[in-house]
């Protein structure tokens, strides 16, 4: 057989085998449905999206010149600049791009049933996210590695380039706002969680001492210390939930939980890097690597069954975990792993810089977010193993099924999604917690979705143990992404104010620091605040405003993209950026819309706040609810405010673009092209590859 | 048996071959004794050849080769200046790394 009939067939085979996967897990309406079939249909979709869209978007739309130098070539420093194997750019790519958000999405998601998350992540991410990233690194690889910020000024000008400036500084706030929050809620009352976590701390400032002072540069001996000490202070926060004396110190209510939070992303963001920083990241990122690595081989061994059911009632916008119908609210809730704006900022100034060949774009790029849109399936996966009752026990707040375990249960039946006492305390109990009622914020579900995957894949006696390594893991790089988010909202702020008093600026001047990182650190300190005595959960409002807040960045990235293509004449191939930003648009300014002026209480936030006054008002919510309702209803007008800047950041962005499209369109003279001349490269093919 | 220094044998091909042929049966004998009936020597080479490759991989992705890397660039670049101390690179490094986006949601 000729090798092109060969291939021919081989991808029709795929494409069939795709096609049949998707439409069985999309039409399927059983009693549960293989969670193989899920990894299939992933598998397919994004071979057949690699091999041909994101070849097509490489040779036709943004023409890939692989004798072009690169940055990295041209400005060598071996340090900043410096060309490294394809792989390993891969590597550092993917453990930048992927953090928490592909696991805490998919999972609040499922609430809507199975379906509508895991399509949005395939068709998201193969038409959406990967394009982003794609063209987002190749733009700035052909700008000398520059920021997004400085490319929408460039391109755009001076109001694209500010609105991507601020709108980066407060996606930052909120974001780690709404990681502390799902932080906290997984150590509320969990003596053993609170320790494991706990003791990440002095691990990481051990780590750091070592590979400063006792083996200098010694990173990955480190790190292997670190991550033995870390399975061992799991091992630990079992001992200390046994005993009696230890276990009071760490039972902590999610306030003083909280303040705990606050004052770490306050050390962390004042200390030098190395003693906390820097060594937690590389502990996290091993741990996150090892464990996503670990639950792939779980899931593929065990193939679990998907108990959820395909779509639940809650499509129409009543469901417990969040407030809002299908549409607009799965595509603002799964924001990473279909489509995530953070990921351009990653993808331009930090990995062009290590790009050894402008062919390397479509594989870091494009597969980078194929990898993590996997991330976000197997999260969606292990979310949707658990018994429909027993996921929504976990994670609706107390403020809507009641405090009570028999009334919650009673409520959650009362759906349809029978759920006992029993059933969850024994649960509980396997899990070495207290209670698993109401225990939002994703993490709790996702870690016992993990457990119950990882136990029946590797022994079924540890289940207490693998769910807290599962806890520790999603704290471990949430604490990560909450510490560098400080310190680089700290920089950005004293970039900001070094413009109106110089000295302001100057990142080592000590008064200077500690009022930026204090500035930065009550800004989202004062949102964690409010989402913790929220008796909602603070989940639901928190995190739609983060969705909002990621595709408004993701939407500000493919306007620049869309811009320079016009700019470059490639006005025919526009679409191709032009398509997921008017998706985002319509998505984002749906939401808005139904945030601002929904009369609903649990998805408006004006109606949400004017619902609250009324009853403070009539003396009808009991004290503990009334002594904190002031400071919601202020919460709930603020964030609908947030909500109106983000809608209106976004269409200042497009209306830009669109008019420096249009001048360009028309002949007249618009910024020029900001790319940098083309230097022959002077690599031999294949010397970084060894 | 008696380890056979390579330095002592004179025919610097032969000492190779003896080398290498020692290297095999060391590494045969440890297959054997830890793979058992599921011993075979091919399986064996390969794990023993990939065990390095890992590590330089391992390396590269944490960065601990950066050192080197920087060494390697500075003799060839600036040869007239003597380079900075490990300790001295890498405090340098990590201040350098941590003043951008570096991690996402």
């Amino acid at each position: 057989m000729p090798k092109n009939l060969a291939s021919t067939v081989g991808w029709l085979f795929v494409s069939i085998l795709g096609a049949a996967a998707v439409g069985g897990i999309a039409l399927h309406r059983g009693e549960s449905i293989n969670a193989i079939w899920f990894i299939v249909a992933a598998l397919c979709v994004y071979a057949i999206a690699y091999r041909f869209y994101s070849a097509w978007i490489a040779t036709k739309v943004l023409v890939l010149d692989p004798t072009r130098a690169t940055p990295a070539e041209r400005f060598n420093d071996g340090r900043d600049f410096v060309p490294t194997n394809r792989w390993i750019v891969f590597g550092h790519h993917f453990a930048a791009i992927a953090g928490p958000g592909p696991l805490v999405g998919p999972t609040l998601a499922a609430q809507f049933g199975y379906l509508p998350g895991t399509l949005w992540i395939l068709v998201g991410a193969v038409l959406g996210g990967c394009v982003q990233d794609m063209v987002t690194l190749f733009f700035s690889t052909r700008r000398n590695g520059r920021s997004l910020g400085q490319m929408a000024r460039d391109e755009l000008g001076p109001i694209g380039g500010a609105a991507a400036l601020v709108g980066t500084l407060v996606i930052m706030i909120i974001l780690i706002a709404v990681l502390g929050l799902v932080v906290v809620n997984a150590m509320k009352h969990s003596p053993w969680a609170t320790s494991t976590v706990f003791a990440t701390l002095p691990i990481a400032i051990l780590i750091g001492l070592y590979i400063r002072n006792i083996r200098p540069g010694q990173v990955l001996e480190g790190t292997l210390i670190g991550v033995a000490l870390l399975l061992f202070a799991v091992v630990a926060g079992g001992w200390v939930d046994h005993s009696a004396a230890l276990r009071g110190y760490f039972d902590m209510e999610g306030l003083s939980l909280a303040w705990f939070v606050i004052g770490y992303g306050f050390l962390a963001a004042i200390l030098p890097v190395w003693l906390l920083l820097a060594p937690r990241d590389y502990l996290s990122t091993f741990m996150k690597l090892g464990t996503i690595i670990l639950l792939a081989i779980a899931i593929v061994l065990l193939r679990p069954e998907i108990k959820m059911p395909a779509l639940t009632q809650f499509t129409d916008g009543s469901g417990p975990i969040f407030g809002g119908s299908l549409f607009p609210f799965v595509f603002i809730t799964v924001a990473c792993g279909a489509i995530s704006g953070f990921h351009s900022l990653i993808a331009s100034g930090t990995t062009p810089k290590l790009l050894a060949n402008e062919r390397d774009i479509r594989m870091i790029g494009y597969g980078g977010m194929m990898l993590e849109s996997f991330v976000a399936i197997m999260a969606m996966i292990a979310a949707t193993v658990l018994d429909p009752g027993v996921f929504f026990a976990i994670n609706s707040p107390a403020g809507i099924v009641g405090k009570e375990a028999a009334d919650a249960v009673a409520k959650i039946s009362s759906w349809g999604f029978p759920v006992t006492v029993e059933q969850m305390n024994e649960l509980a109990r396997q899990m070495g917690e207290a209670t698993l009622f109401a225990r939002t914020g994703g993490a709790p579900s996702l870690a016992v979705g993990m457990a119950s995957i990882f136990g029946s894949a590797f022994g079924q006696s540890l289940l207490a143990m693998w769910y807290h390594f599962a806890i520790m893991f999603e704290a471990i790089f949430i604490l990560t992404t909450l510490d560098a988010g400080t310190r680089v909202g700290r920089f950005m702020l004293q970039d900001l104010l070094g413009n109106i008093w110089q000295p302001m600026g100057r990142t080592s001047w000590y008064p200077s620091v500690i009022i930026t990182s204090a500035t930065v650190v009550a800004a989202w300190g004062y949102f964690l605040y409010i989402g913790v005595i929220d008796p909602n959960g603070g989940v639901n409002i928190l995190w739609p405003l983060f969705g909002m807040s990621n595709q408004m960045l993701a939407g500000i990235a493919l306007a620049v993209a869309t811009g320079i293509l016009v700019k470059c004449g490639k006005l025919k191939y526009a679409w191709v950026t032009g398509l997921p930003l008017t998706w985002l648009v319509i998505v984002t300014t749906s939401a808005a819309w139904e945030k601002i002026m929904s009369t609903d209480v649990r998805v408006g936030f004006f109606a949400g706040a004017n619902d609250m006054a009324a009853k403070l008002a009539a003396g009808t919510l009991p004290p503990d609810k009334a002594a904190v309702a002031p400071q919601l209803i202020f919460n709930q007008h603020l964030d609908a405010w947030l909500t109106l800047f983000f809608v209106t950041v976004i269409w200042v962005v497009v209306i830009d673009m669109l008019r420096v499209c249009l001048r360009h369109y028309r002949g007249k003279p618009v910024l020029p092209l900001a790319e940098s001349p083309h230097s022959p490269s002077r690599l031999v093919e294949d010397w970084v590859r060894d | 048996m008696k380890k056979i220094e390579p330095e002592a044998i004179p025919d610097k091909k032969l000492a190779l071959k003896i080398c290498h042929s020692e290297r095999q049966r060391r590494i045969r004998s440890w297959s054997r004794r830890f793979f058992g009936r599921l011993h075979s020597l091919r399986m064996t080479h390969f794990i023993y050849r990939a065990i390095p490759r890992l590590i330089y991989i391992l390396r590269q992705l944490t960065g601990e080769d950066a050192y080197e890397r920087y060494l390697a660039h500075h003799a060839e670049h600036h040869p007239d200046q003597s380079p900075l101390s490990r300790g001295d690179f890498f405090r340098q490094e990590q201040e350098r790394k941590w003043d951008g986006v570096k991690r996402c949601c």
